[in-house]
């Protein structure tokens, strides 16, 4: 009897403080609240000057849908040596309480080509902190908002356990609640000129079937509750496909985002280790996007004799 | 039963033939698709000379095949009622000769 109670009260501190928000050590995850990707105006090279639909004489009918990706899919991109595509996450910061010390970035990506994934593993990436207001557009060819890249943060791409963009934005944490969110974009000095990428995202509202979770800024506060979820912002990512049904048996996959280790734990024995150097996953696929072409010969080898003979033939009824 | 336009001997050719026209229109609309989805000017080309060009030459190639075949067909069917309308002719001559 006294086990069972004992139990039981263990069992019910352990539910009641799963509930309990946790001072001084806040934080959790945040969606975006708004998402936009601009790319750049064509007109803008001309004598005329940059055309937008705010210079037109006159305004069309119906609003010009300038994106011919799927609705809801964000975008980043470099081709030419130029920058082809960026995009903004705003976030509402304002649900959370305390100073922030540290945020990561984490950006699933969708890299269906059809969706507009083009070499998505060499994108070098930089976020800066937005300056103006971030409205919902998709392939907008307006200006888009100002961005500060004073202190801006590479961003790297992780392959597993699915593919996504990370960044470490802690050296951002200071001026990040001020700021209206965040521009995601190429980053022009690490970009060669013949470099060909393009990323593609989420947005938190897209609704066809190929979508991914919406990026994920996982922060920590200090001195203050926090209500926000706590859970992995990368937790309902598709996994990785196992190359052999033994794989499934295998020890599960380390998280992506450490948790902090706890300060009342007691010291480790550091174990010397040899740090073997490991080769970073690309993921490159080798192939042609429509090999039926190849029987395009086999029906010329097909057709051209036919014609031949029809061509030839005595057509006499 | 054969259908009608089998027993026709142009027939086959010339369905194989309107046939390449609208396989090079397809080519043509699957490589508008290809290019029209992505921004990348080096990813359209590809698309543009497969579909679009590739395309053009295969409506262009069906049309000219057409032509000559229908410009045969005509010419064989002119060809024949030349024949018949001489079967007549002798066949009057000779009717007016038996009538002497």
């Amino acid at each position: 009897m006294t086990r069972r109670l004992l139990l039981l009260v263990v069992v019910g501190a352990a539910i009641a403080l799963g509930f309990v928000p946790i001072a001084r050590a806040g934080g959790g995850v945040l969606q975006p609240t708004t998402e936009a990707w601009y790319q750049p105006n064509p007109s803008c090279g001309t004598p005329a000057g940059c055309v937008t639909t705010g210079t037109l004489p006159a305004a069309p009918p119906a609003p010009v849908p300038s994106s011919p990706f799927p609705a809801g899919s964000m975008h980043i991109g470099w081709a030419g040596g130029t920058e082809i595509a960026r995009s903004y996450l705003a976030f509402d910061f304002g649900s959370l309480e305390g100073a922030l010390t540290d945020a990561q970035l984490d950006v699933p990506l969708d890299v269906a080509q059809a969706d507009g994934d083009l070499q998505s593993a060499t994108a070098k990436v930089q976020v800066c902190l937005a300056i103006g207001a971030i409205a919902p557009v998709e392939g907008a060819l307006d200006s888009p908002p100002g961005v500060d890249c004073a202190s801006q943060v590479a961003m790297t791409y992780v392959a597993t356990p699915a593919p996504h963009l990370h960044a470490d934005l802690s050296s951002l944490v200071r001026d990040l609640p001020s700021s209206s969110g965040l521009a995601l974009l190429p980053d022009a000095t690490k970009n060669a000129q013949t470099d060909v990428w393009q990323v593609t995202f989420s947005a938190h509202n897209r609704i066809d079937a190929a979508k991914t979770p919406p990026a994920a800024l996982t922060v920590t506060s200090e001195d203050a509750p926090s209500d926000v979820p706590t859970t992995d912002p990368l937790a309902d990512l598709p996994q990785a496909e196992p190359t052999s049904g033994t794989a499934l048996a295998g020890p599960p996959l380390p998280p992506l985002v450490q948790p902090p280790a706890p300060t009342d734990a007691p010291p480790q024995v550091s174990v010397p280790t040899v740090s073997q150097p490991v080769a970073a996953p690309r993921t490159i696929t080798v192939g042609y996007a429509y090999p039926v072409v190849w029987l395009l010969p086999l029906a010329l080898l097909v057709v051209v004799p036919l014609a031949t003979r029809a061509l030839t033939k005595d057509l006499s009824p | 039963m054969r259908p009608g336009w089998t027993r026709d001997p142009a027939g086959p050719s010339l369905a194989l033939f309107a046939g390449l026209v609208i396989a090079g229109f397809v080519a043509i609309g699957i490589g508008w698709r290809v290019a029209a989805r992505t921004l990348f000017v080096p990813a359209q080309v590809p698309a543009l000379v497969s579909g679009g060009l590739a395309g053009l030459a295969m409506v262009l190639t069906g049309l000219a095949l057409l032509t000559i075949q229908t410009g045969r067909r005509l010419a064989a069917q002119e060809r024949a009622q030349t024949d018949e309308l001489l079967d007549e002719a002798a066949a009057l001559v000779e009717a007016f000769r038996g009538k002497r």
